[in-house]
């Protein structure tokens, strides 16, 4: 597939404050890409320089390999789910579908029917006429997520887009976005939910202090940076640890030698990639 | 997208955000409104005379006992009129020149005697100054003098029909010459026809007064209401009018001044919300969303401008227009105030821009508007008239845009002024207006946010 969104080299910093350090990477067509790193990573600064909102100190980024996001035409490309909730809390939820509809040139009843469309794909459409004010954080979530696919953007961006909600409105999120995924959207989702991004992505990049660590599909990343699958056994009530290429023999030896109480096998996930490579939890940070 | 629906789109919604923000909404429209209400009530005198009184100097050139007598009645209770005695000619017009009274009224000699004996001495002779700007008070005066003399020539014939029938007869009778019988027939004609009624002689009056006015258009702006009596005619009262132009040093009423100060803090209100509500759109992010449409990041600023721009014109329009209906003031020069209300507009839409670029957050846009706004306003008429400062204080209010709004308004509202006399505070406006946005933007662009 070919790349719709290259980072070269991309540096930004804030005084003395490096965001990013030489940021390079590409996402294909109707790729999911996360970007995975605690707080204060870079992500959000990555992200707006992506859609054009900061300017790269060095560094370009090229989308459908035509040009930059100052250019309102490449612009019409993206959309944006910012991590702030961006939205006028005094207009309804379809005033403000409405309003950014009309940015985009969606008037008259292709406009109307387009925001029909996403109130009920957000869940929405029964408080279509509630002010957003009267929203909870969940909904608004939903709503600014909404805003972001109006015009029907070939590249997705989202920024930290379940922050602070409730798991129901998170995991309808996670569904929403899938199911964009599914009819060949581009997304960059950033996140530092490691379940989020092995859950949705089709590959990760792992981003501490600006820095791109490493960039994989999920198991690749965990194969790689991983480790081995550990089996946690209980035995006379004392705990043991084996970290080991095939937890399954070494059960059935285990279970041959009898007086099992308690057994459980933790397969590496993305919160061990992060560990090997940073040497913290994502929990840490 | 055009631009142009863009901006339209963002500007619609920036008005519906204020008409849905009570608070704003209050100090924006309901606020200024009640200030010009309060202090023109105030100024006013606390609402101790009616406004509908119609201030009128009089000099009784003749000072008889009906000539007295006729003033009494003339500013007697329920009249409408408010007299005020003159002690000359020269300070009964000058009254006039400086908008003290609305006219003034001259019973001229011999009044007294054409009062008591019609047809002795002639007509009464009454002389009209007044202001041509002030033509619908003056048609009333006019009417209120002609009714009150006819009141008094009724008062002395009434019941005195069956005399003139006989007066009639004696002279038909007798070895008069002709041309004195005819005269004197004509005369108890006229007398007769006058007990008939007031309301068809006052007509027949007005009529003839219309055509002698079409005929006789003085050279030197003077005209006479009626003329002398011509053969076969009589006129028990002679009205002459003159011109005299009124100084525009003064307002008409209390709600001239207090109306263009109530406009000045609705114009803060308007700078304190717009300025806000576009520092909100960095604070919440909205920004960032209109910033990645397909818009130039100058159609984003030209809308809030405008809806701006718009609600300082609608508050202006307002605030004018209810103080015309409701307190009976003329606009002097509606061009040139259609040009002050567009001016102070976009020097406040300016004075926003500035305010919003220079705040970081909405709270600081909030103080900035508290802090800085309101000395302005304070000192640029928002309380203290600029004509009633002490010459240092006015001196100071210069640096205060408010100040030239007012002087602009003002002076379209009530002193007359012409766009050549305007053009200082116009021309201050619009820079106020230019710079604060040029100011306001770079400090936008500073800070990466427009």
């Amino acid at each position: 597939m070919s790349a719709l969104l290259r980072l070269d080299d991309l540096h930004r910093s804030y005084g003395s404050t490096v965001a990013v350090d030489g940021l390079s990477l590409e996402v294909a067509s109707g790729e999911v890409l996360g970007l995975l790193g605690p707080n204060g990573a870079g992500k959000s600064t990555t992200i707006g320089m992506i859609a054009g909102l900061l300017r790269p100190d060095r560094g370009a980024v090229v989308i459908d390999g035509r040009g930059g996001p100052e250019d309102p035409e490449i612009r019409r490309l993206l959309g944006l789910a910012p991590q702030s909730l961006a939205l006028y809390d005094e207009l309804t939820a379809r005033e403000n579908l409405k309003l950014f509809a009309e940015l985009y040139d969606l008037r008259g009843s292709g406009g109307r029917e387009r925001v029909q469309e996403l109130l009920v794909a957000v869940g929405l459409d029964t408080r279509a006429d509630d002010r957003v004010a009267a929203f909870s954080g969940g909904m608004k979530r939903r709503l600014n997520l909404a805003v972001a696919l109006l015009h029907r953007p070939r590249l997705l961006l989202l920024d930290e887009p379940t922050v602070g909600v409730d798991p129901q409105s998170r995991s309808s999120i996670i569904e929403l976005i899938r199911t964009i995924a599914g009819g060949g959207t581009t997304v960059v989702y950033s996140t530092h939910y490691m379940e989020e991004a092995q859950r949705i992505c089709d590959r990760v990049a792992i981003v501490d202090h600006g820095k791109l660590l490493d960039i994989d599909t999920v198991d690749s990343l965990i194969d790689r940076h991983g480790g081995k699958p550990i089996l946690r056994t209980i035995k006379g009530g004392e705990e043991t640890r084996l970290r080991t290429d095939d937890p399954v023999r070494e059960l059935t030896a285990l279970f041959a030698a009898g007086g099992l109480e308690s057994v459980r096998i933790d397969r590496p996930d993305l919160e061990a990639v992060f560990l090997a490579l940073t040497g913290r939890t994502l929990r840490d940070v | 997208m055009s631009s142009l629906r863009a901006v339209r789109a963002l500007a619609v919604k920036d008005l519906r955000l204020l008409l849905r923000d009570r608070g704003a909404l209050f100090f924006t429209l309901g606020f200024p409104l009640l200030m010009g209400l309060a202090f023109g009530w105030i100024f006013g005198g606390g609402g101790s005379k009616s406004r509908s009184d119609l201030d009128i100097a009089v000099f009784d050139r003749d000072g008889s006992a009906p000539s007295r007598a006729f003033i009494d009645e003339l500013g007697g209770e329920g009249s409408g009129i408010a007299t005020a005695p003159a002690t000359d000619l020269d300070a009964c017009v000058a009254a006039v020149r400086t908008r003290e009274a609305i006219a003034c009224v001259v019973l001229e000699e011999g009044f007294g005697r054409a009062s008591d004996a019609f047809f002795a001495g002639g007509p009464m002779r009454l002389g009209v100054h007044i202001d041509p700007s002030r033509g619908a008070e003056g048609g009333l005066l006019t009417g209120k003098l002609t009714a009150l003399s006819y009141q008094r020539m009724q008062s002395l014939f009434s019941g005195e029909s069956e005399a003139l029938k006989r007066a009639r007869m004696v002279i038909d009778q007798g070895d008069a010459p002709p041309a004195l019988k005819s005269a004197l027939s004509d005369l108890y004609t006229s007398i007769e026809r006058l007990n008939e009624g007031d309301e068809g002689q006052d007509e027949k009056q007005d009529e003839k007064q219309d055509e002698k006015q079409d005929e006789k258009q003085a050279d030197d702006g003077q005209t006479d209401d009626d003329s002398e009596p011509e053969s076969g005619g009589f006129q028990p009262v002679v009205i002459t009018t003159s011109e005299v132009r009124a100084e525009r040093s003064g307002p008409p009423n209390a709600f001239a001044v207090s109306f263009p100060q109530g406009i000045i803090w609705g114009l803060m209100s308007c700078v304190m919300s717009f300025s806000a509500s576009l520092v909100r759109e960095r604070t919440q992010g909205t920004m960032v969303r209109l910033m990645i449409a397909p818009l130039a990041p100058a159609a984003i600023l030209a809308a809030k401008s405008l809806a701006c721009f718009l609600t300082c014109i609608l508050l202006q329009v307002l605030m004018i227009a209810f103080a015309v209906v409701v307190f009976d003031l003329t606009v002097s020069a509606p061009f040139e105030m259609a040009v002050a209300m567009i001016c102070s507009a976009l020097a406040f839409v300016g004075v926003t821009v500035l305010i919003a670029g220079l705040s970081r957050s909405e709270e600081g846009a909030d103080g900035l508007g508290r802090s800085v706004l309101l000395l302005l306003a304070l000192f640029g008429g928002g309380t203290i008239p600029i004509f009633v400062m002490p010459p240092a204080m006015a001196a100071a209010a210069s640096i205060s845009p408010f100040k030239w709004a007012s002087v602009a308004i003002e002076g379209a509202l009530w002193r007359g002024f012409s766009l050549a006399e305007l053009a200082l505070p116009l021309g201050i406006l619009l820079a106020f207006g230019v710079g604060g946005f040029i100011v306001g933007v770079l400090a936008m662009r500073r800070r990466g946010a427009g």
